[in-house]
């Protein structure tokens, strides 16, 4: 339920970036909401669920955009995949943790994913205008982070899907 | 014993859930591959029919955009308006005599041509299209407007705004075509720079913070080139028409940090359409 229901955010958002500019004072840097639905399934969701839905955005993302099938899902998994660590069930609920992840975890998709677009151009090229709009992107991911993650807390109970890690933390007294 | 039985039943399912996480994990790995595997023309065309499937979405969500903007200013205050249409006023009278001054300058420049004999230079045809969607990711500059297949639209074709070129058109539906903007390095442009027969080519770069830049490469070393001067499309590449304003001189790079081996010059260019908001754009059909 819960994956689905996030699935479904994950469309919406996915429109949202597609249909909404960035605004100027983000200096060309573009809306990046996608990893911090998939950073919100790691946190909340069972390992294999959080898979699942950065494969289904990482798609869905694929077939939008002009980059190589399967990119995006790749950079989606490899990120689910860092924050996946037993530390997790201490941080996942304070803010300054989210905050912290959806920092970290932003800024390291975004670097997967410019190093993907570097490959499929077939050339690298650094320059300080890149990471000036990685940062941009990431902190505002990181701002929004506890405010999202509340929201949607609170969206997905209030709709009476439950939290797979919740229950299982709850039942073990983490 | 009961407890032996729940430690060994939990112990089962862990192991079980194990083996459910490894094949799921086969699974996803095996469908991520797969997807890898596909030719990339295969893609480019399931991605067209996702587009041409999604673009009635995008194309309701353009609409309510712009109304939205319309009732924004519609509501503007009473004084506002006053104010701006005293402005209009004064432009519209500055316009007026511009306007005159250019026909004059065009007729003599028409009858100056046909003296010489050169084909009468003639301005383009036109077609309006609405930015609908943009690429989802910071990397790739590209747009999907709300004119396709069926309204002429072909691959290669310009695009402009009132301000200049935009880019390119790369791929079409139906009711759809996606464009490759100034600012991606797919999208070059075979340019010249303004009051001198100097040409070069015109590529997009987006390593720079703010408005995306291009840098105009292949310029004859002992060009002249000064700050501000403006670049056109010189019609040599056989895909822009010859006279659309691409942008002006932003930077002179310097012979160390030029390509080439210092074989040619460099130069950054800022497009003169802000290509990060873009809302009616125009397509080049034909010439008139």
């Amino acid at each position: 339920m819960a994956l689905t229901l996030l699935s479904l955010v994950g469309v919406i958002v996915l429109a949202i970036q597609k249909c909404f500019q960035a605004p100027a004072w983000m200096q060309g840097a573009n809306w990046v909401f996608v990893p911090l639905l998939v950073i919100y399934g790691t946190l909340f969701l069972l390992p294999y669920q959080a898979w699942i839905l950065a494969l289904v955005l990482g798609v869905l993302t694929d077939f939008l955009s002009e980059a190589r099938l399967g990119s995006n899902a790749v950079c989606l998994l490899i990120l689910s995949g860092l924050l996946q660590t037993q530390y997790l069930e201490r941080w996942r609920k304070k803010i300054y943790a989210q905050v912290f992840l959806a920092l970290v975890g932003t800024m390291f998709f975004l670097i997967v994913d410019y190093l993907s677009f570097s490959l499929q151009r077939g050339h690298f090229f650094y320059s300080d205008g890149i990471l000036f709009k990685m940062t941009v992107a990431s902190l505002l991911n990181a701002f929004m982070a506890p405010f999202v993650f509340g929201g949607l807390n609170w969206g997905l109970k209030r709709l009476g899907a439950k939290l797979p890690l919740d229950s299982i933390y709850e039942e073990e007294g983490v | 014993m009961a407890a032996e039985d729940s430690a060994f039943l939990m112990g089962r399912r862990c192991v079980i859930m194990k083996k459910v996480y490894w094949l799921i994990l086969i699974i996803i790995l095996s469908i991520i591959s797969a997807l890898f595997l596909i030719p990339k023309d295969v893609a480019q065309d399931w991605k067209l029919k996702v587009l041409e499937i999604t673009s009635p979405f995008f194309k309701g969500i353009a609409r309510v955009k712009w109304q939205v903007t319309v009732l924004g200013n519609d509501l503007k205050s009473i004084n506002q308006i006053k104010k701006e249409n005293l402005e209009l006023l004064a432009i519209n009278a500055q316009l007026r005599a511009e306007n005159e001054t250019f026909r004059n300058l065009e007729k003599e420049n028409q009858e100056l041509k046909k003296a010489l004999r050169f084909q009468q230079t003639s301005s383009f045809q036109l077609l309006i299209a609405r930015v609908i969607a943009r690429e989802p990711s910071t990397w790739w500059q590209y747009i999907t407007i709300d004119r396709g297949e069926e309204d002429g639209l072909q691959v290669d074709q310009a695009v402009v705004s009132p301000q200049g070129l935009i880019g390119k058109v790369s791929a079409v539906t139906p009711g759809t075509a996606k464009v490759v903007l100034l600012g991606d390095e797919n999208c070059r442009v075979s340019a010249t720079l303004e009051g001198s027969n100097e040409q070069g080519i015109v590529v997009g770069q987006l390593t720079e913070v703010g408005g995306v830049q291009c840098r105009m490469t292949f310029i004859s070393r002992t060009a002249a080139i000064d700050i501000g001067q403006k670049v056109y499309t010189s019609g040599l590449g056989g895909v822009f028409p010859q006279g659309l304003l691409v942008g002006e001189v932003a930077e002179l790079v310097s012979a160390n940090e030029s390509g080439g081996f210092g074989l040619y010059r460099e130069v950054l260019i800022m497009p003169s359409a802000e290509l990060s908001n873009l809302g009616d754009v125009f397509v080049v059909i034909r010439k008139k």
